[in-house]
C-alpha cells in the first residue's frame, strides 16, 4: 500500500525543498569563513563542498530506493529490528530537532544583532515562531509549495546582487590558487557545512510523485544552491579587497550598503526582511522532519500536537538560556560536524549494511 | 469514504460525521397515511395547522364525479389565479368524459401523496391539497406563489458590459437565469433539503463531464451533514461547510451574477444555489478568483492585465500600506530617503500621540465611516459623506489630531481595499491590516515582513473543498498563470484551469489558428 499517498509533491516542489533545506545561515556567513579559511580562492571550495553534496545525496537516494514507499522513520526498525531501529530514529529525531534549534537560534541572533537589539529575546523567538508553528504544523505538500512559492518570489534577491557589480574587481580573484590547494581543501570544512540540509530527503523521499526523477532533481537542488552561494561569495569576494573582506561579519548584507535609491535607502533593511522568507524552510523542514518522526516514532496519524510542544518547548527554552553570538556559532561548527555523520556517514552505512543483508538474503 | 476524505484535506472535518441526524420534524415522524373517511382528514389537517388563519378549506362537490371533496392551502403562499382558474373552477364546472383528476385539474405539476406530514409539508411551501371522499391519497397541486421580487440589476456588483440581470430571491428563477447561459444537457443539478424547519432548498449546478467527482461527492457530503434548524442565507450555508472555519478568508465565492456563475460552471466548478437567498455559491475557490470580475473578460485584454495588476497591488497596499507607515515612523526611519523623512516629520509636529494611536485612531475611523455607509437609510445617506470628509480630512489635521502623511495613507488604504470586485476578500484584508499593524508597531519592517509570511503560509495551506486555494501561485501551476494576476487573450486560455479540478481539460479550439 502507498502509505504517504495523496500527500505526493511535484518534481519541482522536491527540488525547491532540497535547496530550501540547504540555502540558510551559510547564505549570510559563508563569504567571511570562506575569506578565512580559503582567501579568494574559496569558490573553489566550494564546487568541492557541491560535489560532495551531489554525493551524499545520491547515495542517499541509493538507500531510500530500495523501499521507495518509506520514510527513514520506517525503515529503520525494518533493518535493525524494532529496539534498535528507535533507538536510531531517536538519534534521528534529536539530530533533527538540533538542526532546528541552531538554524533557527543562529537567524534570530543574527536579526537581534541586525534589526532589533532592544527586543527581548522571547519576544523575538515568538515572532518567529508564529509563522514556523504556522507552517510546519501542514502536510509536506504544502511545505512544498512554499518552498516552490518562496523560490520563484525571492528569486528577485539574486538580482540586487548583480547592482554592487559595478564597484567589482576582478584582479581580487587573481591568481588563482595562489597559495596552493592547501586552503582550498581546508575550505570544504565551510562548505560543507553550508550544504547541509540535502539529508532531508531522507525524509522526503516517499513523498515525491515521480520517484524516477529523484536523482535529477537533488542535483538540480543542490547545484540552485551552489548558484546562490556562488553569486553571493563572488559578488563579495570582487567588491571586498581580501583584507577588507575578513573585517565584516555578514558580508553578503554589507555588500548591498553601497544601494540606494531615490525612494529607498538602505536597501538592505528590505534584502534582511526578504531573507526571513527564504531562511524560515531550513529549520521548518527540520522542524517537520523531526516532528514527523516522533509521529511516527509513536504510531500517531498527525505530527500538528508535537510541532506545538517543540514549539512551546523552545520559547521556554530561551527563557532561562540566552546564547551568546559566539556560543552560536561554536554550535554551528558542531552541528556541521554532526550534520556530515548523518548526511554522508550514515547513508554510506545504510548502503553497505542493506547490501549485504540482500547478499545474505540473496545466498539463502 | 470517510477516511478518504480526511486524506483529501489533510485534517479530520470539524463537524463529526453522525450516521443519521436525528429528525426534528421528519415527513413521516409518528402519523401513518391519511384515512378513506374526508372529514376526519380535515380535521386531522386542521388540527396539525391549527391557528393558522390564512389555512382556506374549500368544501365542494366533483362535478363529473359527483364525488365530495375538499381543497386545502395556504392563502398566503398560494397563486390565488391559478387555484381559482385552474383546480377549482375545472373541478367545480366542468364535464369531462375522462373523470380523472390529472385531466381535469390544468396544472403541470401534480401527484398523489399518502402521508399526511408529508402533505402538511408540501401546503406549508405553497401547494394545494385536494381531498376526495374515500380515498386513500390526496392530491398535492403545485399553485405555490410567494411575494417575490422582480429581475433587477444586480446592485453589488456593478459591470459595464455584462448582463444586468441579477440574482432574486427563489432558486428555480436563479436556476432559470443559469439554464440560459448553458442550455446543455449536461447541465446537471442536486438538489438537496436544508434545514429541519426552514427546509430550504439547496440545489448545486455543475457540468457532469467537466467537474470532478470527488469535489462534487465531497461538496454534497458536507452539505448532508449538516443538521440545523433553517438555513437563512448562502452565507451561513458557507460556514457550515467551508474547510477552514478559521480563517478569514472567503472560501467560497458569492455573487449575484448570473452570467459570473455560468463562467465558473463552464470552468469546472460548482455552483450552490440556495433557496431564498439572492447569493449564489461558487467553489471550490481559489484566491485568484476573487480578483476577477466579469467585465475583465469583455474588455481589451491588456486593460484587463492592467486592472488586474492594479487590484493585487492593492491587495498588499490594504495590507501592509498602513504597518509600513507605522514601522518606518517609529523603527526604520533609515529606510526612506532623508527629504522624505523630513517632510514626515514635520506633517508630524505637533501630533500628539505615538503612531501606532494616530494610524489607529484613523483606520477605525474608516471602518465606521464604511459600516455607516452600508447600514444608514438613503435619505440620511448622505450626511455619512459629509461628516466623513471633516472626520478623514484637513479639519482633522489643522486640529493637530492626526498628520498629513497619515490622512494620505487613510485614504490610499481605502481607495485599494475598496477596488476588489469582491466584498468578502476586500473585507477580510481589511481586517488583517490590524494585526499588521500591531506587529508593525512592536517589531518594524521585520513584524511586517513576519505578519506578511504569515499570511502567505496560511494562505498557501488553506484549501477549498479539498483543492489548493492558493492555486496559480501556491501548487505554481504556469498553465493557470494566464487568468490570475494577468489575463491573457481569450483565446490563448484553450484549457480549463486546473485549480478547478476539471475532468475535461479542453475549454475550446484556439480560434486563431489556420492561415489568418
Amino acid at each position: 500500500m502507498k502509505k504517504y499517498a495523496l500527500n505526493d509533491i511535484t518534481f519541482f516542489q522536491y527540488i525547491f525543498m532540497i535547496h530550501g533545506s540547504q540555502l540558510g545561515f551559510g547564505l549570510l556567513s559563508l563569504p567571511a569563513d570562506l575569506a578565512k579559511s580559503a582567501g579568494t580562492d574559496g569558490w573553489i571550495s566550494l564546487l568541492f563542498g557541491w560535489l560532495l553534496a551531489i554525493l551524499g545525496s545520491l547515495i542517499t537516494l541509493q538507500v531510500m530506493k530500495k523501499h521507495p514507499d518509506l520514510t527513514v522513520y520506517d525503515l529503520l526498525p525494518r533493518y535493525f529490528g524494532r529496539v534498535l531501529g528507535a533507538v536510531m530514529n531517536v538519534c534521528l529525531i534529536g539530530y533533527f530537532l538540533l538542526g532546528f534549534f541552531i538554524a533557527f537560534s543562529a537567524l534570530i541572533g543574527f536579526f537581534k544583532v541586525e534589526l532589533l537589539s532592544n527586543t527581548p529575546n522571547f519576544l523575538m523567538v515568538l515572532l518567529f515562531l508564529l509563522p514556523t508553528y504556522n507552517l510546519a504544523r501542514n502536510q509536506v505538500r504544502i511545505l512544498g509549495r512554499y518552498a516552490e512559492i518562496s523560490f520563484w518570489g525571492f528569486l528577485w534577491l539574486s538580482l540586487v546582487y548583480l547592482y554592487p557589480l559595478k564597484d567589482s574587481h576582478w584582479i581580487h580573484m587573481l591568481p588563482i590558487l595562489k597559495e596552493g590547494w592547501g586552503p582550498v581543501l581546508h575550505g570544504i570544512k565551510t562548505t560543507g557545512i553550508a550544504f547541509l540540509g540535502f539529508e532531508i530527503s531522507l525524509v522526503l523521499y516517499p513523498f515525491l510523485k515521480h520517484k524516477e526523477k529523484a536523482a535529477a532533481g537533488i542535483i538540480i537542488g543542490n547545484s540552485i544552491t551552489l548558484v546562490m552561494y556562488m553569486i553571493v561569495t563572488v559578488v563579495s569576494f570582487l567588491f571586498f579587497s581580501p583584507d577588507d573582506l575578513l573585517s565584516y561579519e555578514f558580508p553578503t548584507l554589507k555588500v548591498l550598503k553601497v544601494m540606494e535609491f531615490r525612494f529607498l535607502e538602505r536597501v538592505e533593511i528590505v534584502v534582511l526582511v526578504a531573507y526571513v522568507f527564504l531562511s524560515i524552510r531550513v529549520w521548518t523542514h527540520y522542524l517537520f522532519a523531526a516532528t514527523f518522526g516522533i509521529s511516527r516514532l509513536l504510531g500517531k496519524q498527525d505530527h500538528k500536537l508535537f510541532v506545538k510542544l517543540v514549539s512551546i518547548g523552545t520559547l521556554l527554552t530561551y527563557i532561562f538560556y540566552k546564547p551568546s553570538f559566539h556560543e552560536m556559532g561554536n554550535m554551528l561548527g558542531m552541528f556541521g560536524h554532526l550534520g556530515w555523520v548523518t548526511a554522508f556517514v550514515f547513508p554510506c552505512f545504510l548502503l553497505a549494511y542493506t547490501s549485504i543483508i540482500r547478499r545474505k538474503e540473496g545466498g539463502r | 469514504m470517510g477516511f478518504f476524505r480526511s486524506i483529501l484535506r489533510g485534517k479530520p472535518r470539524r463537524h463529526k460525521p453522525s450516521s443519521s441526524p436525528p429528525p426534528v420534524l421528519s415527513p413521516a415522524s409518528g402519523q401513518g397515511p391519511i384515512s378513506k373517511d374526508l372529514e376526519s382528514n380535515i380535521q386531522q389537517l386542521q388540527a396539525r395547522l391549527s391557528q393558522s388563519p390564512d389555512l382556506v378549506t374549500r368544501r365542494f362537490p366533483i362535478k363529473s364525479t359527483g364525488e365530495r371533496a375538499a381543497l386545502i392551502y395556504l392563502d398566503s403562499l398560494s397563486d390565488k389565479v391559478a387555484v381559482n382558474h385552474d383546480v377549482l373552477r375545472p373541478l367545480m364546472h366542468e364535464t369531462s368524459a375522462d373523470p380523472q383528476i390529472e385531466n381535469l385539474v390544468t396544472v403541470g405539476r401534480i401527484k398523489s401523496e399518502t402521508g399526511l406530514g408529508q402533505i402538511v409539508k408540501d401546503i406549508l411551501q405553497g401547494a394545494s391539497a385536494l381531498f376526495i371522499a374515500n380515498k386513500g391519497a390526496a392530491y398535492i397541486i403545485d399553485t405555490h406563489g410567494w411575494p417575490q421580487r422582480a429581475i433587477e440589476d444586480p446592485q453589488l456588483e456593478a459591470s459595464l458590459k455584462g448582463a444586468h440581470q441579477g440574482f432574486v430571491e427563489t432558486s428555480s428563477q436563479n436556476i432559470a437565469l443559469i439554464r440560459r447561459y448553458i442550455p446543455d444537457r449536461e447541465l446537471k443539478m442536486i438538489e438537496l433539503e436544508v434545514g429541519a424547519r426552514g427546509l430550504t432548498t439547496v440545489s448545486i449546478l455543475y457540468l457532469a463531464d467537466v467537474a470532478k467527482p470527488e469535489v462534487l461527492q465531497e461538496l454534497v457530503d458536507r452539505i448532508k451533514q449538516i443538521d440545523i434548524d433553517a438555513l437563512l442565507s448562502s452565507g451561513e450555508l458557507e460556514e457550515y461547510i467551508e474547510d477552514n472555519p478559521y480563517s478569514p478568508f472567503p472560501q467560497f465565492s458569492t455573487t449575484e451574477r448570473p452570467d459570473s456563475v455560468a463562467s465558473q460552471i463552464l470552468q469546472g466548478r460548482l455552483a450552490i444555489v440556495v433557496d431564498k437567498s439572492p447569493g449564489v455559491l461558487i467553489g471550490p475557490a481559489n484566491f485568484a478568483m476573487f480578483f476577477q470580475s466579469i467585465d475583465d473578460y469583455s474588455i481589451r485584454w491588456q486593460v484587463s492585465s492592467f486592472i488586474r495588476l492594479l487590484r493585487f497591488g492593492a491587495f498588499f497596499l490594504t495590507i501592509f500600506l498602513p504597518s509600513f507607515y507605522i514601522a518606518v515612523i517609529s523603527y526604520n526611519f533609515e529606510v526612506i530617503p532623508l527629504k522624505l523623512l523630513l517632510s514626515v516629520g514635520e506633517s508630524r509636529q505637533g501630533v500628539p500621540f505615538p503612531p501606532i494611536v494616530e494610524a489607529l485612531i484613523m483606520e477605525l475611523t474608516l471602518e465606521m465611516l464604511k459600516e455607516a455607509g452600508i447600514r444608514l437609510p438613503a435619505p440620511i445617506g448622505q450626511t455619512v459623506g459629509i461628516v466623513g470628509a471633516i472626520v478623514i480630512g484637513q479639519a482633522t489635521v489643522q486640529a493637530g489630531v492626526v498628520s498629513n502623511i497619515m490622512v494620505i495613507v487613510v485614504s490610499l488604504t481605502a481607495l485599494s481595499s475598496f477596488i476588489i470586485p469582491n466584498n468578502d476578500m476586500s473585507a477580510a484584508i481589511r481586517l488583517i491590516r490590524f494585526p499588521m499593524m500591531l506587529a508593525a508597531f512592536v517589531y518594524g519592517l521585520l513584524g511586517v515582513g513576519i505578519g506578511m509570511l504569515i499570511v502567505l503560509g496560511h494562505l498557501i495551506s488553506l484549501e477549498s473543498l479539498g483543492t489548493p486555494y492558493f492555486s496559480p501561485f501556491g501548487p505554481l501551476r504556469f498553465a493557470d498563470l494566464k487568468d490570475s494576476i494577468i489575463r491573457l487573450p481569450m483565446w490563448k486560455m484553450v484549457k480549463r484551469p486546473l485549480s478547478s479540478g476539471a475532468v475535461q481539460q479542453r475549454k475550446h479550439g484556439s480560434n486563431r489558428g489556420g492561415n489568418r
